[in-house]
């Protein structure tokens, strides 16, 4: 498997296939960040196509490629905080949810999802605090970005994402204990490749 | 990676793995709120756009950048792009192009050098109708206007009058 600089020189040199390469590894963690900002889908959509174009113009200014997905990140970040302000929604201020009336986590399909548990923790993960849904979306991205993406997504700082992940999973817990969704003591996570590893 | 998984922060035991319930949350958000097929085309076609001959123009200066609180809703929003102070670059071009909305479609009109003698306006499906509006002796800026643009991204091509090619950046109006 190629690395990011040589994935990026190849692509600056018109190589298709590498270039779709760097969009399956990272388009998956630009759309959490964009749906974590609360964006639509259109109107998320249209900030990861933009982080891309931004990429393609930039793509001999790129200094650094082992941090392309926090480059990539953090512009599409600045996409999100664009259209949110633009249309009047103003940037989504960390325990400030007055602010924001868009589509949430609450509006999206939990039928979809074939476990009955699964979809108590989706409706508790709904309930939680924006700051902790915005990290968590962001997290649970496939593949599992990396801190620093994640720090670039949310302009966090690096050393406070393990931490804050730490509590806002515990706080999911404490709903989860609540409406009797726990997962069940000695669970352990599923494996690649089972039903709740993938679509 | 582990989460060290102590008692509550009430007290009481601590008997669901941390890490059991991040496994399926994060099943949980590919199965239900998965980046859509089109979000990787239009990525993947987004190399295709890529102008190997001509000059990026930045953007500078964005009114979106303002809070709407400040900036007053319903007001057009201001672009401005320059060429970077980078080696080999021509300094002092400016492009200003004014964003308005028209019942949900996107109307632009944008000031241009008089150095300029062609221009179009791009989105990533292709050209959009545009009109460049006609030179005069007084080297006024020139005006590119196109009405009625879907929500998207878009930017401007210009020729100037030595043949050069210069880009703006991609904006989302």
């Amino acid at each position: 498997m190629h690395d990011t600089a040589t994935l990026l020189a190849a692509a600056a040199s018109g190589d298709q296939a590498s270039w779709d390469e760097l969009v399956r590894r990272h388009t998956n963690l630009l759309w959490s960040v964009a749906r974590s900002f609360r964006l639509g889908a259109a109107d998320a959509g249209d900030a990861v196509q933009m982080g891309w174009l931004r990429l393609v113009e930039n793509l001999d200014r790129i200094t650094a490629p082992d941090r392309l997905d926090s480059w990539l990140a953090t512009t599409v970040r600045r996409e999100c905080l664009r259209i949110l302000r633009r249309t009047g929604r103003e940037s989504p201020i960390a325990g400030d949810d007055a602010a924001l009336d868009v589509p949430d986590t609450t509006e999206l399909d939990t039928k979809l999802l074939a476990d009955e548990r699964d979809a108590e923790l989706w409706t508790a993960f709904a309930g939680m605090s924006q700051p902790c849904q915005r990290l968590l979306r962001v997290l649970m991205a496939t593949p599992p970005p990396s801190y620093a993406a994640v720090a670039a997504a949310l302009d966090m700082p690096i050393g406070s994402i393990g931490p804050t992940r730490a509590r806002c999973l515990k706080r999911l817990r404490s709903l989860l204990q609540t409406t009797g969704g726990l997962v069940e003591a000695g669970d352990v996570p599923p494996a690649e490749g089972s039903d709740h590893a993938s679509q | 990676m582990p989460v060290n998984d102590g008692p509550l922060d009430d007290g009481r035991p601590d008997n669901g793995p941390l890490e059991a319930i991040a496994a399926r949350l994060s099943g949980a958000v590919e199965a239900i709120d998965p980046a859509p097929i089109q979000a990787f085309d239009l990525a993947r076609a987004a190399i295709g756009m890529r102008s190997l001959d001509a000059q990026l123009l930045d953007l500078m200066r964005d009114s979106a950048e303002i809070t709407a609180s400040v900036r007053g809703d319903g007001d057009d929003r201001l672009l401005s792009f320059e060429a970077p102070a980078e080696p080999g670059h021509r300094a002092g071009i400016v492009v200003e192009a004014q964003i308005s909305d028209d019942h949900g479609r996107r109307n632009v009109m944008a000031h241009l050098p008089d150095s300029v003698v062609d221009a179009r306006v791009e989105t990533a499906d292709g050209v959009v109708d545009s009109d460049l509006d006609a030179p005069d002796d007084a080297h006024d800026d020139r005006l590119l206007t196109a009405y009625g643009l879907a929500p998207g991204p878009v930017r401007l091509v210009l020729t100037t009058e030595d043949g050069a090619r210069l880009v703006t950046s991609w904006v989302s109006i």
